[in-house]
């Protein structure tokens, strides 16, 4: 992929964007933006901290009685969560050098 | 396969040998049982262990783990497929006092052994250890793979 089709994605994000809009047809066409593979991983790691919550939960309410899927459901949480946080900040720092940029 | 496939199939793995434990528990706390809802003795419970397979590999039950075949992935783990009762005669002891004992004085005791018990024990602990070291080591790469490029 080319450094101007990444530039297309980035685009998705700020939907008041001044990017042509023939970069969004082309780009809607390719698949989903970038800002809707942002909001579904983010719902799905959501999912994963309810699911553990939910666990926990029954856990505690002793309905559930294996610790160690409660563990690993929590672990699977945390890890999610980390990831989505790497994901942010490596978007917030592309995007921090795109503003730095002199044009 | 799921990104946390790992988890799961090691998830599975300690499923199973919990519930192996739970049956060497059980076996040792009717290690004198004589009565049962069937009649007769307690009799030794083990439990039979089966891989979990995939969508994939369920429907083609004969292809090899080639590579590029559908069944070359991990599986999806372990379950315990059935429990069986050890069909191995009870231990029959002297003990006319007994209120279970036959007309000669014998009673039947479970065909219970205390030294395979808890060497079916330690394995099913040594067994669980290895799966959850699995989990940490999943969960350590992980987190190593987020530490790429930071």
């Amino acid at each position: 992929m080319t450094e101007t089709a990444n530039l297309n994605q980035i685009a998705g994000i700020n939907p008041e964007g001044n990017f042509p809009s023939a970069a969004r047809a082309e780009e809607k066409e390719n698949g989903p933006s970038f800002a809707e593979m942002l909001q579904n991983a983010f719902r799905e790691v959501n999912e994963k901290q309810h699911q553990a919550d939910e666990m926990t939960e029954k856990f505690v309410a002793g309905e559930e009685d294996n610790l160690h899927q409660l563990m690993i459901q929590t672990q699977e949480a945390r890890l999610s969560m980390q990831f989505a946080t790497q994901v942010t900040n490596k978007v917030v720092d592309s995007y921090q050098e795109m503003a730095r940029m002199q044009i | 396969m799921s990104m946390f496939s790992a988890f799961e199939i090691s998830g599975s793995a300690l499923t199973a040998e919990k519930q192996r434990l739970d049956l060497v528990s059980s076996n040792l706390a009717n290690m004198n049982t004589t009565r049962t809802p069937d009649g007769g003795p307690y009799q030794r419970r083990t439990a039979v262990f089966a891989e979990k397979l995939d969508e994939a590999r369920r429907n083609n039950p004969g292809s090899p783990l080639g590579r590029g075949d559908s069944g070359a992935q991990a599986g999806r783990g372990v379950q315990v497929n059935s429990i069986y009762a050890d069909p191995a005669p009870p231990r029959v002891e002297y003990d006319p006092e007994h209120p279970d004992a036959d007309e000669e004085g014998y009673v039947e005791y479970p065909n219970v052994e205390v030294s395979r018990e808890i060497t079916d024990l330690i394995t099913a602990q040594r067994s669980y250890e290895s799966s959850s070291t699995a989990v940490n080591t999943a969960k350590d790469m992980y987190l190593k793979a987020l530490e790429i490029g930071s």
